[in-house]
């Protein structure tokens, strides 16, 4: 008798949940954790952590993108020197920030930015 | 679990490589464990989204064009590091924003920082910021870490 969904049980971080995964795909990764001696939740852990991060290191990757991965790991955007030789203070980024969300709010209410 | 509910300014720093403060920011974030990890919620999501796709903003850093589509792939490659993770808004908010924010004073930038400050307060987190302003709700129960404005 073909079973198309099976349910099962994943430990992640210390939280059980459920999902329904195709018997074949659980099968394949069942396999693939035995065969690497590695415990199955670890495993499937680790692939899902490779799917999320490949979502936006798609765009990292974009051509024209100021977006990359740095060696440490982390989402950088990269500065070229020639759009801003003279890079504000901390001060002066914190008001820009401010004033820059209120014009917009403002602009959103109907009022003169 | 210990957790530190991280500002827009941190975020933006760690994330331009020409802010003043980029080296510092991702120190400390490094040194964040999936046990302790730095947290967005929506509202410091929302602003950085917005700022990190603002010219004035991003050519301030050096960058000479990010587009919404940049903001977003950065953001979902902060949330794929164990040591970072969301928050829904904790129960109580409501009430810790209003005595913090609805003071009898003309202070507009007062409604985001309370707001940050009672998310954080609420959720029993500690708040991360560059903004010295955060200070006055310490004796408000806000736990802070001020990061300095220097690498």
């Amino acid at each position: 008798m073909p079973v198309s969904w099976l349910r099962w049980l994943l430990r992640w971080s210390n939280v059980k949940t459920t999902i329904d995964l195709p018997d074949t795909l659980l099968r394949q990764a069942r396999q693939r954790a035995l065969h690497e001696g590695r415990p199955f939740k670890d495993l499937v852990a680790e692939f899902i952590r490779q799917g999320l991060s490949q979502v936006g290191a798609k765009s990292a990757t974009r051509p024209g993108s100021p977006l990359e991965l740095a060696a440490d790991g982390l989402p950088v955007f990269r500065r070229d020197s020639a759009v801003a030789p003279q890079i504000p203070s901390l001060q002066e980024l914190l008001e820009l920030e401010y004033t820059t969300l209120a014009a917009e709010d403002q602009q959103r209410a109907g009022f003169p930015g | 679990m210990p957790a530190s509910l991280v500002d827009t300014n941190v975020w933006l720093a760690a994330t331009f490589e020409a802010h003043p403060c980029h080296q510092s920011a991702r120190q400390k974030l490094l040194a964040a464990t999936p046990a302790d990890p730095w947290l967005w919620c929506r509202a410091t999501q929302q602003s950085f989204l917005r700022l990190a796709s603002t010219a004035a903003v991003f050519r301030s850093c050096g960058v000479e064009r990010a587009t919404n589509a940049d903001a977003m792939a950065a953001l979902e490659q902060w949330l794929v590091l164990r040591q970072v993770a969301f928050v829904e808004e904790p129960p109580g908010v409501m009430a810790h924003w209003a005595r913090l924010a609805a003071v009898d004073q003309v202070a507009p930038k007062l409604w985001m920082d309370a707001y940050l400050a009672a998310v954080a307060i609420a959720g029993g987190w500690r708040l991360i910021s560059f903004d010295r302003d955060f200070r006055s709700f310490q004796p408000q129960g806000l736990d802070l870490w001020l990061l300095p404005p220097a690498a």
